[in-house]
């Protein structure tokens, strides 16, 4: 962690590497695709070391916790920036994410495709929570601390989703997409 | 109390959230990496927002709320490039096309142009102090970037990306086709997509063209004066052909192959591709696919339209929709569908809440009503009668005191307590 602190390469390029496919995929599940992933990838980490300083965790959990905090920052200021350019519409289909499903079958693929336009279709802030909560499997708590909201407005951004979410799920492709996952588990 | 909406809701998000951690993550970018170890020294001297957010957290609202501004301008740059497209300033949308008949030319503050050349369509993503992130829909775009030190200037046309610190050069785009050409007449570029399996660094005259068939992807990179410049050096590992001299282009579709079927909607729609799904409906005949496709699927079909921004198409199988499954909860979410379209397509704020009016009067206790009461509260507001906006939101909150948008619904009623 000293070594992270006096920005050591040694240790940022560790940092780097541990930590970069993470926030590749925080950002991409909260902003989508966008042409600047990788500029932004950079400025998290740059931010990251910025802010050091001010770091107060001693471990690499609370370091993860940093990063994801400072993440969740960019992707934030990131948003606020592309509304100052509105032709970006979340529910675009330009925008969706090349699939590259674990699941084979063609209704997994198909049913994937919706769910993510749902994700997209969501507001800034629940996706936020989602990527947090159910891609990186965070305790509410933490994802209190990384987003700066209280406990209960995360708890009530998740209800949101998962309310949006239910109403979906009995669409004939998300419903037998479900069927076929509790199948296999 | 947990209610079944909200387990099926969980359910789904999980086996989401789970699809998306399983996907294949990149491998660190060493190039990144160096990049940023490259910018070390210079952070000494940099502030940092972290230590502004821990202040503005515990203390007190003005506090905050300047944080907040401030975080807000850090850390863009100070002043964004303007642009013009010919002379005026651009559209608030960010798309800029060329009409069939003539080239039209987009100019930034600092001096660079692009000249989009008839039929062109660009999107502007992103500007900024360094530069632009240009997306190229299709058509061909001629740049001149002024060399500027730490200028960035990014070129994206369909799966190909040209970065761009000084130079000139002309890159066009047919998506139909899936054919790339980039042609340099001075400075340098770097290149990267299908077929180019590392960045692709392009210097003094030379031309890329990348087009894919059926069969196989076919790279060219050709020199315009091959008798003095030297041969670019492929990028290791990159399937790259060479050639001194253009060939002629091989045939898309040899004329002794059987053309194969073409694909549905259905197929289309399922590969994202919207346009050309909206295209084959209505190859296929868009009154047959009303008569013999399914409810769901036709309903599938108006979102596909819709994500086409294709509004008549849309329109039409809505209204189908309508006719022939009148009555059934399907017909009032076409409704609601046409709300969506107006608001998100058209952005026709009084004919969006008219159509969410619609679907409330035929299904104000539908799975949608609370969305629906929410985008008429939106959508009159949006549309600056505020008279309206006040009156949605009081219904708002008469069917929905503790909803979503509730707080929203009281603002709007605070400001407008007449109502």
């Amino acid at each position: 962690m000293d070594a992270v602190r006096r920005r050591e390469p040694a240790a940022v390029r560790a940092l780097y590497d541990q930590e970069s496919a993470r926030v590749v995929r925080l950002l991409g599940v909260i902003l989508g695709p966008d042409s600047e992933l990788d500029d932004l990838v950079q400025q998290v980490f740059l931010e990251v070391l910025r802010s050091l300083p001010s770091f107060r965790g001693d471990d690499r959990r609370s370091l993860r916790c940093w990063v994801d905090r400072v993440t969740v920052h960019v992707a934030r200021h990131h948003i606020r920036k592309r509304r100052r350019w509105r032709w970006l519409r979340t529910t675009d289909p330009e925008l969706l994410p090349e699939i590259v499903s674990t699941q084979a079958s063609p209704v997994a693929r198909a049913a994937l495709r919706r769910a993510l336009e749902l994700l997209r279709e969501a507001p800034d802030e629940e996706r936020v929570c989602f990527s947090l909560r159910y891609v990186e499997g965070m305790e509410l708590e933490a994802i209190a601390e990384a987003t700066q909201m209280s406990l209960a407005t995360v708890k009530r951004r998740l209800v949101r989703l998962r309310r949006r979410f239910g109403e979906a799920a009995d669409e004939p492709l998300l419903a037998a997409w479900l069927d076929e996952v509790r199948h296999e588990d | 109390m947990r209610t079944e909406e909200d387990a099926r809701g969980d359910e789904l998000a999980q086996v989401l959230g789970k699809e998306l951690r399983g996907m294949p993550s990149r491998h660190p970018d060493d190039d990144a990496r160096e990049r940023l170890i490259a910018a070390l020294p210079t952070l000494q001297r940099e502030r940092s927002w972290m230590p502004r957010i821990a202040i503005g957290a515990g203390v007190l609202v003005a506090a905050a709320a300047a944080a907040w501004l401030w975080i807000d301008a850090v850390p863009g740059p100070t002043t964004d490039l303007r642009v013009q497209v010919d002379g005026a300033d651009a559209p608030v949308e960010g798309f800029v096309a060329a009409p069939v008949d003539r080239d039209v030319v987009m100019g930034f503050s600092e001096g660079s142009t692009m000249t989009l050349e008839a039929n062109a369509r660009v999107r502007l993503a992103n500007v900024d102090g360094d530069g632009a992130t240009v997306i190229l829909e299709s058509g061909a775009v001629d740049a001149r970037i002024r060399p500027r030190p730490d200028a960035r200037w990014v070129l994206d046309a369909g799966p190909f990306r040209v970065r761009v610190t000084g130079t000139s050069f002309r890159v066009a785009w047919s998506p139909e086709s899936e054919r790339f050409e980039l042609r340099l007449r001075e400075g340098s570029v770097q290149v990267t997509g299908p077929g180019l399996n590392e960045p692709l660094a392009m210097r003094g005259e030379q031309t890329l063209r990348i087009e894919q068939d059926d069969t196989a992807r076919r790279v060219e990179l050709t020199h315009a004066r091959e008798a003095r410049a030297p041969a670019a050096t492929p990028p290791p590992g990159a399937d790259l052909v060479e050639v001194p001299r253009r060939p002629p282009l091989p045939n898309k579709r040899p004329a002794s192959r059987a053309a194969p079927a073409a694909p549905t909607w259905s197929a289309l729609a399922a590969e994202r591709r919207y346009a050309d799904a909206v295209a084959a409906a209505r190859g296929e005949g868009l009154e047959r696919l009303c008569r013999v496709e399914s409810g769901p699927n036709l309903r599938r079909l108006a979102d596909v339209a819709r994500f086409a921004r294709d509004v008549e198409v849309a329109e039409q199988v809505l209204t189908c929709i309508r006719e022939r499954f009148a009555g059934s909860a399907l017909a009032s979410e076409a409704l609601f569908d046409r709300g969506r379209l107006a608001c998100d397509v058209r952005r026709a704020h009084v004919a969006c809440a008219r159509a969410f009016e619609a679907y409330l009067r035929e299904a104000p206790t539908g799975p949608l009503a609370e969305e629906a009461r929410q985008r008429v509260m939106d959508a009159w507001d949006r549309s600056g009668r505020s008279e309206d906006a006040a009156l949605a939101a009081r219904r708002y909150l008469e069917h929905h005191p503790r909803g979503f948008s509730a707080e929203r619904a009281r603002r709007l009623l605070e400001a407008n307590p007449s109502r």
